[in-house]
């Protein structure tokens, strides 16, 4: 059975994925330039993670922004991928503890995501670099693990009053790139999609690994995220939590696909 | 065009070392967590959050703007503590702060 977690896929889709990922990592650089040069503002609110963090300057701001968009672009292209993904990784973390104003799911998803394409030899896939390699199957399937488990915590938190109330979503639906219908904004209306939102979040979690639902997987999620960036304020952030979930579908549909394998363990 | 090869030990102890901590970390912020949105628990659109701090001054009350002192105000960091001090060091004219669920003496 260990043997199993050792055996090999074809490394193409892992690839898109690092390519999706890499393109969400440099949109997410430039969205986050704006926040932390404010960080460096006299009357903006200063909350560094830790108390030893340097004061935001608006030449670290740029220093650490220039690195991760160039991490992000090498990335994508999977140039050395052990080290622009690290450099991505390395800027997100440092953001994220110069401010806790920095921090954002997405950004802790992308850290994440991208620390396990690191891990699972990425860069063999569609890279610029490397002659396609097949990559450990136990490493990539870290990476649907890491959307389920994601899909199962955003969906069991918001079992609570405010959001299945529709009192959260009535907030939430404000500002995006399509106006929310107005003669849809009722208690009865949003509370109804609260619970249909907690309840696609949930089942994507679970039938994004089964061939049967995968399809309607698939349409659930694309619908969810695309309605999520239509129609709430945030656009440029939700883009990127779209991306680096979308990147991530191809590799659902091959961790549980019946093709052959390689056994590389010895 | 085979590539890394992995010990099958070293690999289940990663992957179980990895389900260990993207299990608890959401599960002990979800269960042990305070009100409100908790970072590293994959908390997302789960409550709504408000701003409504005002600095007291000998002229009036202000109330404040969250764009002009928050880079961005977000429901897990507990502006409660952390902007009041903040406020009170911005605008050397305040008496005290006040928001709806409480209030610091400058």
């Amino acid at each position: 059975m260990l043997k199993s977690l050792v055996h090999t896929l074809d490394p193409r889709p892992l690839g898109l994925t690092r390519i999706v990922v890499g393109v969400a990592a440099v949109i997410k650089s430039l969205i986050i330039l704006p926040l932390l040069l404010r960080l460096t503002e006299p009357l903006v609110l200063n909350a560094p993670v830790f108390d030893w963090m340097p004061s935001p300057t608006p030449a670290l701001v740029w220093t650490v922004v220039g690195m991760w968009s160039l991490g992000g672009v090498l990335l994508a292209l999977g140039w050395r991928v052990a080290i622009s993904g690290l450099v991505v990784v390395g800027c997100a973390i440092f953001a994220m503890c110069l401010d806790l104003q920095a921090y954002s799911n997405h950004l802790y998803l992308m850290a994440w995501l991208v620390l396990l394409l690191v891990l699972a030899d990425a860069g063999t896939g569609l890279s610029i670099q490397r002659a396609p390699k097949e990559v450990a199957r136990w490493a990539v399937q870290l990476i649907p693990l890491q959307i389920s488990i994601l899909y199962i915590f955003t969906g069991l938190t918001k079992l609570n009053p405010d959001f299945l109330s529709g009192q959260v979503l009535a907030e939430a639906l404000r500002g995006g790139l399509i106006s929310f219908p107005e003669s849809l904004r009722t208690p009865a209306f949003l509370s109804a999609l609260a619970v249909t939102a907690v309840l696609v979040e949930v089942f994507l979690a679970f039938a994004l690994w089964l061939p049967r639902y995968r399809p309607v997987a698939y349409l659930l999620g694309i619908g969810l995220h695309l309605s999520i960036t239509l129609f709430m304020s945030g656009t440029g952030e939700l883009v990127v939590f779209s991306l680096l979930m979308f990147a991530t579908y191809p590799i659902f549909a091959q961790v549980r696909s019946r093709q052959p394998e390689v056994s590389i363990a010895t | 065009m085979t590539g890394w090869r992995w010990n099958p030990r070293i690999a289940a102890v990663c992957l179980a070392l990895f389900l260990v901590v993207q299990l608890t970390v959401p599960l002990t912020r979800m269960i042990g967590g305070d009100e409100g949105s908790q970072r590293f628990g994959w908390q997302m659109f789960t409550t709504a959050s408000f701003f409504d701090f005002e600095v007291v001054t000998p002229s009036g009350v202000i109330q404040i703007d969250a764009d002009d002192v928050v880079a961005k105000p977000r429901g897990d960091m507990h502006l409660d503590d952390l902007l009041p001090p903040h406020l009170c060091a911005t605008y050397p004219e305040a008496i005290r702060v006040t928001w709806s669920e409480g209030e610091l003496e400058c």
